[in-house]
């Protein structure tokens, strides 16, 4: 169930970090469309809640909650490291 | 944009004159979180399968009346537990307020050899072995660090905007900065609440005026009251005969409805006031519970159940959040890898201080860099050292704990020195200290595998997998670092001091 959740909030916070024209360009090198850009944040938002309630619902609301947001926090990194990784690997992009 | 300029000096300054300190109570707070799976790793003898406990309290009793001749005041225990499968041991003489600590097999009752164990950090991490003052030094540094976090969010232009943002392309000073922000914003809700808590576990010795009033310079008056614990005191008469303490343990059990004890604690064990407390164990929540039953020690009555008034359970929830004790391994997991990223926030804020002053040969460069080296490879350094020290120091010496703790302040020592020796060529050094790293994290798991019988990777990775962890850690921080050493030359060297960097301190787990 913590790897099911931690996959949400990785995915989640992916979504919510593509929302932002910046890493939208990074990744796809086209400019977002802001519809794409509004359904990304719905899309990350609704798998960041689906990882809360997932952890609250198997381990209480405490300590659920003390775990999402850790997973989420974590996840955050994930995908800013991730991005940048994959970054350091296209030399010559614009920055 | 006045704000703004004065947050920046004090975020600054606020933040570079504590870093190194803050480094060292971060990263051992870190490797506190698996304190007591490193205290396993580092007692052999507890590596075998666990087998059927034979020994008890009163066994412990006894071992104490018979090795300790001087009136205690108190002695506390501790049953063995999946994560510190032995009995634990602790004392505080009457005269002189001396404390020892012992620790037993479980399964034949033998005194394990002593080890500085995990706890090593732990203590490291609240009061830097310094007793009061550390522990001052340790909360001024906290609030240091609350002080840096508000600031950092005042004067952080973009901070939504540049939630993600890590340019690893870009010139040092911004992809440091982009490192600092990245792993200070995400992990804000981390570090505000891991400092706030950590300095509201002191706070009564922060702040100790008022109690002192209200309770006539009697600070155990207010810890009493303010527990809603049970206290008696010392009547200097002659004890009578003791009951059995396993018995005790069996009626707490019998009236919680639970196996899981905590610490038993016996108070003034040598006088008619004596009393045993039984505290319960739940890690099923963040706030340990406050319910410790309190007997008299010479007629097993049951004296007193711990009501502790609603503003301690706060407190203690407040503690709990810190101690990360509750919700099993997935809470010290993440509480450790966010850990790192505070480590690295403040790895990367020294590098952008460094930075930005290099072109300018400002003065105090050499000495912050040097700094850098012995704080931010000394420790990690020293720490595999201790652990090394320990597989190699003869279990039957007799100061056995002090040949440890030199192992690991030689080995800082050490570090130091090659610091200071090599400042002139930091890019040599820094290859080399990953390379030491990379060598102690790898060779770890093969010193435990030459010295242990049962402890070894390929032992523990069926009945013991927290310890097989630990040396599996070692090995993947090994593997980085090297790996790190090798690749120190390459254009991308920046960018790759980051990278270890924040591996090294994987050896938490």
């Amino acid at each position: 169930m913590n790897l099911i959740t931690f996959a949400l909030a990785c995915t989640g916070m992916l979504a919510l970090c593509l929302a932002m024209t910046r890493h939208y360009r990074d990744l796809f090198n086209t400019h977002p469309a802001p519809s794409r850009r509004a359904s990304l944040r719905l899309f990350g938002s609704v798998l960041l809640a689906g990882c809360i309630a997932g952890n609250m619902a198997t381990q209480g609301m405490a300590i659920g909650g003390v775990v999402a947001i850790g997973q989420i926090m974590l996840a955050g990194l994930v995908a800013g490291l991730g991005l940048a990784w994959k970054m350091a690997r296209q030399p010559g992009a614009p920055r | 944009m006045k704000l703004r300029q004065a947050m920046t000096g004090l975020h600054i300054w606020g933040g570079l004159l504590p870093s190194w300190l803050l480094f060292v109570i971060i990263f051992t707070g870190t490797l506190a979180c698996f304190d007591k799976e490193l205290e396993r790793w580092m007692r052999p003898a507890l590596h075998v399968p666990a087998s059927e406990t034979v020994m008890g309290t009163d066994a412990i009793s006894t071992w104490l009346g018979d090795n300790i001749s001087a009136p205690l005041h108190a002695y506390w225990m501790h049953g063995p537990t999946d994560r510190a499968p032995y009995w634990q041991l602790g004392w505080e003489e009457d005269a002189t307020g001396v404390r020892g600590k012992a620790a037993f097999d479980p399964a034949n009752g033998q005194r394990l050899a002593d080890t500085l164990g995990g706890e090593f950090f732990f203590t490291l991490h609240y009061n830097l072995h310094a007793g009061q003052l550390g522990m001052y030094i340790v909360g001024l540094a906290g609030m240091f660090m609350l002080t840096a976090l508000v600031s950092g969010i005042i004067i952080h232009r973009r901070i939504f905007k540049d939630f993600f943002t890590l340019r690893p392309n870009a010139n040092g000073q911004r992809a440091w900065l982009d490192a600092h922000n990245l792993f200070g914003v995400i992990g804000l809700p981390f570090h505000l609440v891991l400092a706030y808590t950590g300095v509201a576990v002191f706070v009564a010795s922060y702040m100790p005026a008022g109690a002192l009033v209200a309770y006539n310079g009697d600070p155990m008056a207010f810890y009493s009251e303010v527990q809603g614990g049970y206290h008696r005191n010392e009547l200097h008469q002659p004890p009578g005969t003791p009951v059995s303490i396993d018995g005790l343990i069996e009626d707490a059990r019998q009236h919680w409805q639970t196996s899981d004890i905590g610490w038993v604690i016996v108070e003034h064990p040598h006088d008619a006031s004596s009393i045993v407390s039984v505290r319960r164990l739940d890690p099923s929540r963040i706030g340990s519970p406050q319910d410790a039953l309190s007997y008299d020690a010479f007629t097993g009555e049951l004296l007193n159940q711990q009501q502790a008034p609603s503003a301690y359970r706060a407190y203690i929830w407040l503690v709990g959040l810190h101690m990360a004790q509750f919700g099993g391994q997935i809470v010290r997991v993440l509480y450790s890898l966010l850990g790192l990223a505070g480590c690295m926030m403040l790895v990367a804020g020294n590098n952008v201080w460094l930075r930005k002053r290099t072109k300018r040969q400002s003065p105090g460069l050499t000495l912050v860099r040097a700094l850098n080296t012995a704080v931010f490879f000394g420790l990690p350094i020293a720490s595999l050292a201790l652990l090394w020290g320990n597989r190699f120091i003869p279990s039957e010496l007799t100061s056995r704990t002090t040949a440890e703790a030199w192992s690991f302040a030689g080995a800082w020592l050490l570090v130091t020195l090659f610091a200071l020796l090599t400042h002139r060529q930091p890019t040599r050094q820094t290859r080399t200290l990953f390379a030491v790293l990379g060598l102690l994290g790898l060779g770890l798991p093969l010193v435990n595998y030459l010295t242990t019988t049962d402890g070894h990777l390929l032992a523990t990775i069926n009945h013991a997998p927290m310890l097989a962890a630990v040396d599996l850690v070692m090995l993947l921080t090994g593997g980085l670092c090297s790996w790190r050493a090798v690749k120190a030359s390459s254009p991308m060297a920046d960018k790759g001091i980051a990278g270890g960097q924040d591996v090294d301190q994987e050896l938490a787990g």
